[in-house]
């Protein structure tokens, strides 16, 4: 067997030194605290690729040892074998098996198992040891299974499964000592990796591996007989089956309650902040065009997408909540039954649950569902999930043309408008993904729901706080890159050309802005949109958000000074109603985000579902908006 | 899915003969899916694929 030279990593995909350095992975079942086990290692350090949800994708750290060895750690997608069922879990298996083509081969496994629920994670050692590689086995979380009494022989197990055995607390100081000391003696032995003796193995294989594993528990484990009691008292209500589902909408009912209130004393802060930058720049001594182009374009343009951090860090908040606490498996079986119904799996729930903040971790988070039709139909429908880049659009319309007055005095009539869309946008996903299960995959069966329910489990602060500040950064790299850029792109859109010398019309009427609008005018006409609004279309596809800040800087520049910090004054005295409520249709489906297409031709390996995507998208929002325009007319909103 | 596909996914889930299952939790519609415990975890599933599964009642050691 020839090995593959590692490949040189391109420059600022990791950092230089630590390109050779040797790769410790970690694998395990889904649910063991791998990833809080990695966080502990590597802190903030981690470069993740896009969103990391649910671990769908490898995560590479850089950890120095107590040695002073350079390490690389590799956190994987959980898995209860190397048989790979689904992409989250083939990411895994060829890691591990060293097939991959990137220069992360593993020269040692290191299996993290839930001290308290060994079984299963046992017979995957068994399975590891085949592959060739040095192994270790690190008892996790080992405070919670002393807790309930487990007693576990460390000794003995290394023994029975001829492997070195430690024991890891990865939330607790010094916590993962043991392990980083085994890490540093294995990689010190500098074994080589032998040739692989796995093979998938069949029922018989597995059947028998299992018995092993059963055997050496009975043999070294002391005391699990009885379950978690908290676990069990919870579900007494979180699983009961009217119950459960009350809860689970109350769950839901609280997130995005807390989405729009508790954000904004942040997002209010935020504002005053790019306010008072944008009056300080206003003061400073500088060309006219200079001072338009840091107040109308930067500023108040990236200001107006930045305003949003708040609420996309509170709505990952809860899901990163409730995925660490145990609760989204029970989510996922709570509602198997209600989505099957319009065709869709359970595990589409937690996908479909992260497309709410964004659908590109929602179309990644796909990789958990193993039957490719179920997944692809997933993937279809996940853009419909209203995501958070469209609160600021659905913010700023609302604000202008709904009246905030309290309906049945009992709820807003705003907060009304904004459920509804919500709803539209799930009701709209079901009957997409019903439409698609009966047409496309006519008379094919479905596909088993299997799935783990783990013991609920207290969030880590310090895990919890760093799954957040990844999504910030990310966030905010975003608004630094691809929406800054937009906004310096329609700023000079509507600045150039300038107006000729004694011109009568406002000057963006003379820019390039104006003429692109018009042209597509009789696209758009019957949707009772004006060219303002095809504008701050155009760069919308980059990001959707930008549209806000699009029309801001487009009406800024049409309207005057005074007209920027007063988008929704401007919007309600120029646009009619129903042109406000068609924009609004228009934006519950249009595909107007180049990055969730690009993420979908990369999941589903090629072009085909990207078009699907999009014309499907595009169709249902020129209907949409065509028939919320003329119906908002008839009824006297022209 | 073929049979030993299914075979094979629940012996990984723990399903193995000897193994104690108990069945703690059903959904609100036709009772499906079913919560089991099956040793010491507890698995989701559906009764469709649960009815692979073959239980003696009362075989208590």
């Amino acid at each position: 067997m020839s090995v593959t030279a590692p490949t040189i990593a391109s420059p600022g995909a990791d950092s230089p030194a630590s390109a050779s350095a040797p790769v410790v992975a970690l694998v395990g079942n889904p649910n063991c605290g791998k990833t809080a086990l990695f966080n502990a290692l590597t802190g903030s350090r981690q470069k993740v690729a896009n969103y990391p949800g649910v671990t769908v994708e490898k995560k590479v750290g850089p950890l120095t040892t107590p040695a002073g060895r350079t390490v690389r750690i590799v956190d994987l997608p959980g898995t209860y074998s190397l048989r790979a069922r689904s992409p989250d879990e083939e990411v895994t298996r060829d890691i591990v098996l060293g097939r991959t083509q990137s220069d992360v081969i593993p020269d040692l496994i290191v299996c993290v198992a839930d001290a308290s629920n060994l079984r299963l994670a046992l017979r995957l050692v068994l399975e590891l040891k085949q592959v060739g590689r040095p192994v270790l086995l690190s008892l996790n979380m080992m405070d919670i299974a002393r807790k309930r009494g487990i007693e576990i022989d460390a000794e003995k197990l290394s023994r029975e499964l001829g492997i070195p055995v430690v024991t890891s607390v990865a939330v607790r100081r010094g916590g993962t000592d043991a392990l980083l000391a085994e890490i540093d003696r294995r990689l010190a032995a500098a074994q080589a990796a032998t040739g692989t003796l796995w093979t998938t193995p069949d029922a018989t294989a597995l059947r028998r591996a299992q018995k092993e594993a059963d055997r050496i528990l009975a043999s070294v484990v002391k005391g699990q007989g009885k379950p978690d009691s908290l676990t069990t008292r919870v579900d007494a209500v979180l699983l009961h089956p009217v119950a459960g589902l009350i809860v689970l909408l109350a769950i839901l009912f609280v997130m995005f309650q807390a989405v729009f209130a508790w954000a904004e004393p942040g997002m209010d802060a935020i504002e005053a902040l790019f306010h008072f930058l944008g009056d300080l720049v206003e003061r400073l001594p500088l060309p006219a065009l200079l001072t338009s182009f840091l107040k109308d374009g930067l500023i108040g343009g990236v200001g107006s997408v930045i305003v949003f951090l708040p609420q996309i860090v509170i709505l990952f908040f809860f899901i990163l909540l409730l995925e660490d606490l145990g609760y989204m498996a029970r989510a996922a079986f709570l509602m198997d039954r209600i989505m099957g119904g319009a065709g869709l799996h359970g595990r589409a729930f937690i996908p479909l649950l992260s497309s709410f903040a964004c659908a590109i971790p929602g179309v990644m988070a796909t990789r958990v569902i193993d039957d490719r039709r179920d997944r692809l139909t997933t993937i279809l429908v996940a853009p419909l999930m209203t995501c958070s880049a469209r609160i600021p659009v659905y913010t700023l319309i609302i604000g202008a043309f709904i009246p905030d007055r309290q309906v049945w005095g009992l709820v807003g009539l705003q907060g009304l408008v904004m459920f509804g869309l919500y709803t539209v946008g799930i009701a709209s996903a079901l009957g997409v993904s019903f439409v698609v299960k009966r047409i496309i995959w006519r008379g094919k069966p479905g596909e088993p729901f299997m799935l783990e329910l783990p013991d609920y489990k207290l969030p880590q602060v310090k895990s919890l706080a760093i799954g957040l500040w990844m999504r910030a950064t990310i966030f905010l790299k975003r608004a630094g890159t691809i929406i800054l850029s937009m906004m310096i792109l329609i700023w000079v859109l509507a600045t150039f050309p300038q107006p000729p010398e004694g011109a009568t019309e406002p000057a963006i009427n003379y820019s390039l802005a104006a003429r692109i609008g018009t042209a597509i005018q009789p696209l758009t006409e019957p949707l009772g949109f004006n060219w303002q609004i095809n504008v701050a279309l155009i760069p919308g596809m980059a990001a959707r958000e930008v549209a806000v800040g699009s029309l801001g800087t487009i009406y800024a520049i049409s309207g005057g000074e005074e007209a920027t910090d007063k988008i929704a004054e401007t919007l309600g005295s120029q646009w009619s109603l129903a042109t406000a409520l068609a924009f609004l249709a228009w934006y519950v489906y249009a595909p107007q985000c180049a990055p969730t297409l690009a993420v979908i031709r990369r999941e589903t390996g090629g072009w085909r579902w990207l078009w699907v995507t999009f014309f499907y998208m595009v169709t249902l929002a020129y209907v949409a908006a065509f028939l919320t325009y003329r119906i908002a007319v008839a009824f006297g909103g022209g | 899915m073929p049979a030993t596909e299914l075979e094979r996914r629940l012996i990984e889930l723990g399903f193995v003969e000897g193994a104690d299952v108990e069945v703690l939790h059903q959904g609100l519609f036709g009772g499906d899916p079913i919560a089991v415990r099956v040793a010491h975890t507890t698995i989701g599933l559906r009764r469709r694929e649960a009815m692979a599964i073959l239980v003696s009642v009362g075989a208590e050691p």
